[in-house]
């Protein structure tokens, strides 16, 4: 066995590895005992330095290499053996140490190279592909600018978060407060909080996870943060396809003060979900559901009963919300006829809009009051739109009447008579205006007064498309000489009809007929003419009075006082008695209408008895009973909606004793149309809202839960909707609720959704518990502008 | 408290660092997520706290030398080096979310991560398998000094093919030399086969040693003996030279991609910090 070293210090050398060089004649296996100098240069000579001992040169070659030599030094003490010379060379340290710059040379290299390449590799990962479209870094950076290292200066010089959250608000819309937590008022969330501190037991929220135990010892008892969520908070770009919105459940309650776990375990319990007030549509589902639909009317087309939800309710707004269809569809089979008064048993089927109230002419024109021509056999009342549009101008010639008995005027002093003659005059301006002024005018005078702003189409609403020949032809029955009496009484002076009625009555018998003119005053003391009213009475009676009375055909030699008044085309004009709507016939017989023809020719018979208000049954303006009513033509009626909209805004205003019974008769339970039988009223600062449309989830700007229907709608069983919306069987008055105007008073149709429904699927497991699943963090719409032009500097958004 | 210095004895002191560091490690994963849930930038966090370690890890290289001042044993400082390297690991996965880069600069801070753990881990494990393995193997040899003892074994053995030659004998064992030891004795040899720990290679140069032996006389089986046992110290000499180099030459790779690993980072946060959002 070979024994390749000893280790002794006289045999071998001190070996210094931590040398940064080392003998050139190492790989030989033959290196110098000297070695390199430190800056690698070869120091060898000569093998030893000969030293001087007693007059003699000594070899002092070492032990190692030898011992001394055999030839000894030279004379003059120089060594006989010079060593070869070498080229050092780095030791293994120094080797390493080499490589280690060159690595790091070579790192500096590549860093340099991909920094100066451009963008596009500075990027620490791709964009999402909703920002891919974005070629520069300051889109968003706030730092950045053109050139290729303008970036670096950013590094001294750092731009806020709040700069770079700017730059991403210029594109997304995110309201009055971007930055704000949920972008939403940090005092309305302390409300919410609270609110949640009431429901809790105790009065305190309760931390019910141990992973928010663990993770935050201390439980808070309000929010800490108070603060600005910029956007970079929660949205991490360059994550290539991840996500943009994925936050995690425990950063999205790091800011709550009740923290949970899960879903099913700690998240609080739901609070009248998801109904927060009653519907706008009164519809009781119970009564439809187990009466109403069960029995339906044998009026309706078989086929039209709706038999399941699906039949009124369908999806609605990108398949998330549940809307209803429409009124045709759903619910027309049954209720048209509320609306056009098809079912009403009593009661005239159109709204009383103009009248010719009812006076006492007798005692009128006993005391010599001049109220002109007015007949003396209306029993009408006023209506509230005639109050408006009478006491709107200011004179307030209605309520200075209001405790009148306008049908008995004996026991008024002259100053009520003096009022109801203002009231008279009042309302003849009115039918005058309104004949001769155009009539979205003449309604717009009274309507602006009420300094409600009214738009046109809103204003041709509110007159009801009323026709000119409706309000001529009964200003023409009504008061013949409409004008001339006007011109008369602004003038002061006396009207003829007044003059007339104080003459004796047989003098008025024994005048000279009245030629047949249209300005011809009618005889207020005659008997009821059958053209200025309808025949009232049943057709029965209508057939004994028209023998024995006033409406009989005159026989020659009839000395009727119809006759006296020269009407010989009497009978021929009561034929026509009934077609108000084709004006006054001429008494002298020039109008010739078919209905004369026909009548002419007719065997005297039993006259067909005419009913404008069945004429009228499709809707729109008639006359009847000294009235110019209307009727509505079908579901949405403009002209209803119209006044029910601007009477309730009435509400609170310097009209609202005006505009308080318009809306009180239009809306009222056996009301004309019914509207408010299924248009809930809401009361809202004092004014009156009519619901015309159900809930419209368009209309929220800021929710904070979100639902999509469509997917569970998919996923329920044989339930359907009933899997979650039960109805409310339990003691409750669902039209009661109705009664008052807060809509936060309400009796559901349906139980509130319970948590626990919810949690039976939505589990970590199963369909997900994630907090964005059913939250908004962003409770404002979200206004996206894409390709919107962008104006910012530094520190300004746009 | 003495109990507890028993515990501490009794139990392997590497299970109780690797305790010590798996509980360094669950301790940063739990803060970082506190960080995270608490609408903090997590990556400024845990990025942070991974320069930290690295920085640590290099001081053993600081230790080695500064010999003068009184910072504790070396053999310490290398554990905490092993175990601090072991906790950079995971910290390193979770800075990077547990994915592959998808950027150059990215992707060269990545690779050199992973060839700095990569040729770290590897170290790790060659200095625990070599060491016993050439303190069982023949004499001790100091690393430095193997090129002069090759040289010293060559001579002998080329002198003792000539004398052989020069004795009268046949050329057998000269032409053997020259035919296979002389190439044997001229450099490093076997190299891989020495890290494998391979006698292959020696029994085969032996067998051929073997195979002339019948052909020689009482003296040329006394020069082959003495051949023989040249060739095995040779052998020894390359078994610590293929060794002990490994030991040596893995660092090569451990050190330089440190420091470009250094640079990098240090190119990395300027870039953050200059392209922060918050």
């Amino acid at each position: 066995m070979v024994s390749l070293q000893e280790f002794d210090f006289r045999k071998n050398k001190y070996e210094r590895p931590q040398d940064k060089w080392v003998c050139g004649h190492l790989a030989e296996g033959r290196p110098c005992t000297l070695g390199p100098s430190p800056n690698g240069t070869c120091r060898v000579t000569t093998v030893c330095q000969p030293r001087l001992q007693n007059g003699r040169w000594e070899c002092q070659r070492s032990g190692q290499e030898g011992g001394p030599c055999g030839s000894g030094p030279f004379p003059d003490g120089r060594c006989c053996q010079t060593l070869a010379r070498c080229t050092p060379q780095p030791s293994l340290r120094a080797k390493r140490k080499r490589a280690s710059l060159w690595a790091t040379a070579l790192a500096i290299g590549l860093v340099a190279v991909i920094l100066g390449c451009g963008d596009q590799y500075l990027m620490p990962g791709q964009l999402s592909p909703f920002h891919a479209s974005q070629t520069k870094c300051s889109a968003c950076h706030a730092g950045a600018g053109p050139g290729k290292f303008d970036w670096l200066h950013q590094f001294v010089a750092s731009v806020g978060p709040e700069e770079n959250s700017n730059l991403c608000i210029s594109c997304h819309g995110m309201g009055a407060q971007p930055f704000a937590p949920h972008t939403h008022p940090v005092e309305a969330l302390k409300q919410i909080t609270e609110s949640l501190r009431d429901r809790s037991p105790n009065g305190s929220i309760q931390t019910g996870s141990w992973v928010w135990r663990i993770a935050f010892p201390s439980s808070p008892t309000r929010s800490a943060f108070t603060g600005t969520v910029y956007c970079a908070t929660c949205h991490k770009e360059h994550q290539g396809t991840d996500d943009l919105t994925m936050v995690s459940n425990e950063r999205c309650q790091t800011c709550h003060v009740a923290k949970f776990g899960s879903f099913a375990d700690g998240h609080p319990q739901f609070s009248k979900y998801p109904y927060d007030r009653r519907t706008r549509i009164i519809f009781d589902h119970q009564s439809h559901l187990k009466k109403y639909l069960l029995e339906p009317p044998r009026t309706i087309t078989p086929g039209a009963v709706p038999a399941s939800c699906a039949d009124c309710h369908q999806l609605a707004l990108g398949q998330r919300h549940m809307g209803l269809k429409s009124f045709e569809t759903v619910c027309s089979s049954c209720h048209y006829g509320d609306i056009m008064g098809t079912t009403r048993a009593v009661g005239p089927k159109g709204i009383d809009v103009l009248v010719v109230p009812g006076l006492d002419v007798a005692t009128l024109a006993q005391r010599s009051v001049d109220i002109g021509e007015w007949p003396n056999n209306s029993e009408a009342t006023l209506t509230p739109f005639m109050r408006f549009l009478l006491d709107s101008s200011g004179e307030k010639v209605v309520s200075g009447v209001a405790s009148l008995d306008l049908l008995d005027l004996s026991k008024a002093s002259d100053a009520d008579l003096a009022k109801v003659a203002a009231l008279a005059w009042s309302i003849k301006r009115l039918f005058n205006r309104l004949e001769r002024v155009k009539l979205v005018t003449a309604i717009g005078e009274p309507v602006h007064a009420s300094e409600m702003r009214m738009d046109y189409l809103r204003m041709t609403a509110l007159a009801g498309e009323m026709s000119h020949d409706v309000i001529l032809g009964a200003n023409r029955e009504w008061f013949p000489n409409l004008r001339a009496d006007l011109i008369r009484h602004d003038k002061g002076e006396r009207t003829p009809t007044l003059n007339q009625l104080e003459k004796p009555l047989n003098d008025i018998r024994k005048s000279p007929p009245v030629t047949s003119d249209t300005n011809s005053a009618p005889n207020l003391t005659a008997s009821p003419d059958a053209k200025s009213s309808d025949d009232i009475l049943t057709p029965a009676d209508a057939a004994a009075d028209y023998k024995n009375g006033l409406l009989a055909p005159d026989k020659p030699g009839d000395k009727s006082p119809d006759a006296l008044l020269g009407n010989e085309n009497r009978k021929d004009n009561d034929k026509n008695a009934d077609d108000v709507l084709l004006g006054n016939p001429d008494r002298s017989g020039k109008v010739n209408t078919r209905a004369d023809n026909v009548q002419t020719n007719a065997p005297a018979s039993r006259p067909e008895r005419f009913d404008p208000e069945v004429w009228a049954e499709s809707g729109g303006w008639y006359r009847q009973d000294f009235a110019i009513r209307y009727r509505p033509s079908g579901h949405a009626d403009r002209f209803m909606q119209a006044w029910l909209d601007f009477a309730g805004h009435g509400y609170g205003s310097k009209q609202e004793d005006q505009l308080a019974p318009v809306f009180e008769s239009l809306a009222s339970q056996d009301a004309i149309g019914q509207c408010t039988k299924c248009h809930s009223v809401d009361t809202d600062a004092g004014l009156k809202k009519v619901n015309w449309w159900p809930f419209d989830p368009a209309r929220v700007k800021t929710r904070f839960t979100t639902f999509a229907h469509k997917p569970h709608i998919d996923a329920v069983g044989s339930d359907g909707c009933a899997t979650c919306h039960r109805l409310n069987s339990t003691g409750r008055n669902y039209l009661e609720s109705y009664a008052r105007g807060d809509p936060a008073h309400y009796a559901p149709s349906f139980l509130y959704i319970e948590k626990a429904r919810c949690a039976a699927c939505h589990t970590e497991q199963t369909s997900g518990e994630n907090c964005t699943l059913c939250h908004y963090y962003h409770v404002n719409e979200i206004a996206d502008e894409p390709g919107a032009s962008r104006h910012y500097s530094l520190g300004h958004p746009r | 408290m003495a109990w507890l210095y028993l515990v501490f004895n009794k139990i392997n002191k590497s299970v109780l660092n690797l305790v010590f560091a798996s509980g360094a490690l669950v301790g940063f994963y739990l803060e970082n997520w506190r960080q995270d849930i608490a609408l903090h930038d997590v990556q400024y966090f845990n990025g942070w706290v991974l320069v930290s370690c690295i920085v640590v890890l290099m001081l053993l290289s600081l230790r080695k030398c500064i010999v003068v001042l009184p910072l504790g044993r070396v053999r310490l400082w290398l554990v905490i080096h092993y175990y601090v390297g072991f906790v950079t690991v995971g910290m390193f996965l979770v800075h990077t979310k547990y994915r592959l880069p998808d950027s150059p600069l990215e992707w060269l801070l990545w690779t050199l991560f992973i060839l700095v753990v990569g040729s770290g881990l590897f170290g790790a494990v060659i200095s625990r398998i070599i060491p016993p393995r050439l303190e069982t193997h023949g004499e001790r040899i100091l690393f430095e000094r193997i090129p002069v003892l090759r040289a010293q074994l060559a001579v002998e053995a080329e002198t003792l093919a000539r004398d052989s030659v020069s004795a009268g004998n046949t050329a057998t064992i000269a032409k053997l030399y020259v035919d296979l030891l002389g190439d044997f004795f001229a450099g490093p040899r076997n190299i891989v086969a020495h890290l494998r720990s391979s006698n292959l290679s020696r029994v085969r140069i032996l067998g051929e040693l073997a195979l002339i032996e019948r052909y020689l006389d009482e003296a040329g089986k006394l020069a082959l003996a003495k051949l023989r046992d040249l060739v095995e110290a040779k052998n020894d000499l390359d078994f610590h030279y293929a060794n002990g180099g490994l030991l040596r030459v893995w660092i090569f790779l451990h050190i330089p991609a440190t420091y470009a690993l250094l640079m990098t980072a240090i190119a990395h946060v300027v870039l953050v910090y200059s392209f922060s959002t918050r």
